[in-house]
């Protein structure tokens, strides 16, 4: 964030050392499951997101498994309409929830990717953004800065989001 | 060189309902559309256009709504934008939301969902705030968009 650090939620930090789009370019070595990356779970500490006396990582009050989403040939209805941050579990759900799960106001604190699962040390064979168009998935990628899960790992979307009902110009994982 | 976007496509991709009954023929349809305009006049010139919609067309709250899953659906969140502000002010306001406001009623809910969405994801197309950063900005801190608001009063 270059000038604008006033729209960050109870967050200073800016763009920090990897403030550079895309992140595929810092992703972390490909491995059957992420931790956080340690630099993103020091500003979580910081912000409040992340406290060890509390459990850790709060988890995301929004946080839901998609599948139980499904209503017939839609996820949730035709109005259904928004990018949502998503993690496939060790165990290969997929989680989703809101980006402000926590409320939208300012003084809430923000619901990063780890908060879809929440405790000290969340982990995850994939993580990124979901574009859900018209109710029917659009596209899905790797953009995560908590987990950074590297491109190899996007089989374990592919095989995840299979079953779903998807956009006519679907485009899979980018 | 791109072509000029003709106003009157508006017409064709934002007039139905978003609500209304149609057949998946219809919506594919519409798709198809915006993607053949998006490649010819190119994503800025055809962001140009639906903005000059949104302007004066788009006279209630309903419409807005309407016209927010259209754009939603044509990609209009994935457009990279010199400025996107004007856009993203002028949508919040017609969409009946407020800065002011933590209570909402349920539509509100779902409105702002995917207006928020709209807003991140322009954003950071725009290279206005880094990817990294998607968990964290807070559109009720961003004077810029406050700004744009406010100039539609």
């Amino acid at each position: 964030m270059k000038g604008y650090s006033s729209v960050y939620s109870n967050y200073s930090g800016g763009g920090g050392q990897y403030s550079s789009s895309p992140l595929h370019g810092n992703s972390q070595h490909y491995q059957d499951s992420y931790s956080v990356y340690s630099k993103m779970m020091k500003k979580d500490i910081k912000h409040g997101v992340y406290d060890s006396s509390r459990g850790g990582y709060q988890k995301n009050p929004t946080a839901q498994n998609l599948e139980s989403m499904v209503k017939g040939n839609y996820i949730n209805s035709k109005t259904f309409n928004k990018q949502v941050p998503y993690v496939i579990t060790t165990d290969g759900k997929v989680i989703i929830g809101d980006r402000n799960g926590n409320g939208r106001t300012p003084s809430k604190t923000p619901t990063p990717h780890p908060t879809l699962i929440g405790g000290f040390d969340p982990k995850v064979k994939m993580a990124g953004i979901l574009d859900i168009r018209g109710g029917k998935i659009y596209s899905y990628d790797d953009r995560s800065g908590h987990f950074r899960p590297n491109n190899k790992s996007m089989k374990w979307a592919d095989e995840a989001f299979k079953n779903y009902p998807k956009h006519r110009n679907f485009k899979g994982g980018k | 060189m791109f072509k000029e976007y003709d106003l009157k496509l508006n017409n064709n991709l934002f007039e139905l309902d978003y609500f209304s009954d149609y057949s998946d023929e219809e919506l594919d349809a519409k798709i198809e559309l915006s993607e053949s305009i998006i490649k010819e006049c190119g994503e800025q010139n055809v962001f140009d256009g639906w903005l000059t919609y949104l302007e004066n067309s788009v006279n209630d709250i309903r419409k807005a709504w309407s016209f927010m899953l259209w754009f939603y659906n044509y990609g209009g969140h994935e457009f990279t934008i010199n400025n996107p502000y004007p856009f993203l002010g002028l949508l919040f306001k017609k969409l009946g939301l407020s800065f002011n406001e933590e209570l909402f009623s349920d539509d509100d809910k779902e409105k702002f969902d995917t207006f928020d969405s709209i807003y991140v994801s322009m954003l950071i197309k725009s290279k206005i705030i880094a990817e990294e950063d998607y968990s964290y900005v807070n559109l009720y801190l961003d004077e810029k968009l406050k700004e744009a608001y406010n100039c539609n009063n």
